[in-house]
């Protein structure tokens, strides 16, 4: 990894819009993700949350705007060389490959860093998995294939983390322990984008919101805030 | 630390495998010892056995399903009969010049093809294999419907005579034997676990670091230069190369031994080259009907097993074979 990446980039998105085909999906999105901050996007479902994220890895070919990594514009850039830059992602639906094992979904990303964390730093944050190095991927649980898709995704050695729904479809135990691993890694200084349902869960955790509607970011708050702006994010989130 | 995580996982899975693979490579070389089979029989399931393995390396692990792998088969033959007849070189030339040929038609083919996907990708490699098929009926050095035929197979290394059936019948298991360890090779290296990420979901290998295009390019070569190799083996089995072997219905037979055997198996592209050979034999007396024979089977195979003889039981068995 260059040692631009290393430094736990921030995000910087100006004017961002989004088309699927005719249909346009982000409408001008605007918003910054500070060095070693965890921002959270809010949204009710078709709000354009995962398109935010798959249009900063890449995978949107219609875009237009600005998404910066660090001083370094990502936009038009092919998603391989987007990962390079220690930029990694965690698909809402996490992206394991059934036919891989635990082992090999592990170690199939290529190692950008030289200090990336070892399998025993990774075992040691996912305990469950180290037992379950030979379970083919698919046969992880919910919570499991999560924090299977975390671990690959650190393995990596990426600083810039982006997460689409991590605790959909998860018993609330294991929603607690993926906050925790998400808590850990924002004090280890990661940069975090997560894109998220459940206010609940993410308020104490994330220094920054932001409410995506229609394409558009309708409102935002700092965690200072949070507080005396809940009954406005609640009304925007239909809760 | 990153090594020990790894070692009980690459132990395990291939243990079946490897078991099975090397059972049969004993028992084939026992085969002329016992008299049990017809060895050109067997010499022509192996070819089978190894062009399907190599097509599965393309279509079983990375998802590419080439409509036109029948121009890598002929053409390997075609160069070893060239170049045993017309250049006069020892027969370990011949299959070397072959493969060399069929890894740059491959590298060529694959450059245009993987540009696009899917169907599209299918359709362009059976266009480049029609246009190379015309190529072939039309140029001098193939003799057009006659092929090459009628060359001596030569010494190899100067020792051995091929022309004696059970030097050529060790030759080809040999060669049948290193093609398969090389597959297995690439399918348990790194390359093998990425390859198969591409056939799952190729974009979200590509938002782990990876240029696909690349990896899909080398396993097309690597899938086209064993094909040739399994081609130049049937030149020398035979002692002819023929416009059969570059038809696109090749193209299809190959298809139809992977599906019967099982894709994204070992062992399954393997048993889908001998039951082809099989049928090829066996079912000959029945003329132009040996087509409406192999449908049925093949139908028959998707209907009751969908996974393909191997990959129903390796399900059955909870194993990889």
């Amino acid at each position: 990894m260059t040692d631009r990446a290393r430094a736990s980039s921030g995000l910087e998105i100006q004017g961002l819009h989004a088309f699927y085909g005719q249909s346009h999906v982000l409408r001008g999105v605007d918003l910054s993700v500070k060095p070693g901050q965890l921002v959270a996007i809010l949204g009710r479902n078709g709000a354009g949350k995962s398109t935010l994220i798959k249009s900063i890895m890449g995978l949107i070919k219609k875009c237009s705007g600005q998404i910066r990594l660090g001083d370094v514009d990502l936009l038009g850039r092919p998603a391989d060389q987007i990962a390079r830059m220690g930029l990694a992602w965690v698909p809402e639906d996490r992206g394991i490959f059934a036919s891989l094992t635990v082992a090999e979904n592990l170690r199939l990303p290529p190692i950008l860093a030289s200090d990336a964390p070892d399998e025993a730093a990774l075992f040691a944050l996912f305990p469950a998995l180290h037992e379950r190095l030979n379970t083919p991927g698919t046969r992880l649980s919910g919570g499991e294939q999560q924090m299977l898709a975390l671990a690959r995704m650190l393995r990596t050695g990426a600083r810039t983390l982006l997460l689409d729904e991590p605790t959909e479809g998860l018993a609330p135990l294991i929603v607690a322990q993926i906050g925790e691993i998400i808590a850990q890694l924002k004090r280890s200084g990661y940069t975090l984008l997560l894109v998220e349902q459940n206010l609940q869960w993410i308020a104490p955790l994330a220094d920054h919101l932001y409410v995506l509607e229609q394409g558009r970011i309708v409102d935002e708050c700092a965690s200072e805030d949070f507080e005396g702006r809940l009954p406005s994010l609640i009304a925007h989130l239909g809760l | 630390m990153r090594d020990k995580a790894m070692k009980p996982h690459i132990a395990s899975t291939r243990d079946w495998r490897f078991i099975l693979f090397t059972g049969l490579i004993l028992v084939l070389a026992l085969v002329p010892l016992l008299g049990w089979v017809y060895p050109y029989f067997i010499m022509q399931a192996l070819c089978f056995a190894l062009f399907a393995s190599a097509f599965n390396l393309l279509i079983g692990h990375a998802g590419l399903a080439s409509f036109g792998h029948a121009m890598f088969f002929g053409t390997g033959g075609y160069i070893c009969a060239h170049a045993l007849k017309v250049w006069a070189v020892p027969p370990h030339w011949a299959v070397v010049f072959a493969l060399i040929a069929t890894l740059i038609l491959g590298l060529c083919v694959g450059l245009i093809a993987i540009r696009r996907q899917g169907i599209y990708f299918s359709m362009t490699t059976l266009a480049l294999a029609q246009m190379l098929y015309f190529v072939y009926l039309q140029s001098p050095f193939t003799h057009g419907e006659d092929g090459i035929q009628g060359f001596s197979r030569g010494h190899l290394f100067g020792l051995f005579d091929l022309n004696q059936t059970y030097v050529l019948y060790y030759l080809i298991l040999l060669l049948f034997f290193l093609g398969h360890v090389l597959i297995a090779r690439i399918i348990h290296s790194p390359f093998g676990d990425v390859l198969q990420a591409i056939g799952q979901n190729e974009t979200r290998a590509q938002s782990l670091g990876y240029e696909t295009a690349r990896f899909k390019a080398l396993a097309f070569v690597l899938s086209a230069g064993l094909a040739g190799l399994a081609g130049a083996m049937k030149a020398l089995v035979t002692q002819t190369a023929s416009l059969s072997d570059v038809h696109w219905s090749m193209s299809g037979d190959v298809i139809l031994m992977v599906v019967m055997g099982g894709m994204t198996t070992f062992l399954g592209p393997i048993l889908g080259g001998f039951l082809f050979a099989a049928m090829l034999q066996y079912l000959s007396v029945l003329g132009q009907w040996v087509i409406v024979a192999q449908g049925t089977i093949f139908l028959a195979c998707v209907v009751m097993f969908r996974q393909g003889l191997i990959g129903t039981l390796a399900r059955r068995l909870r194993r990889s074979l």
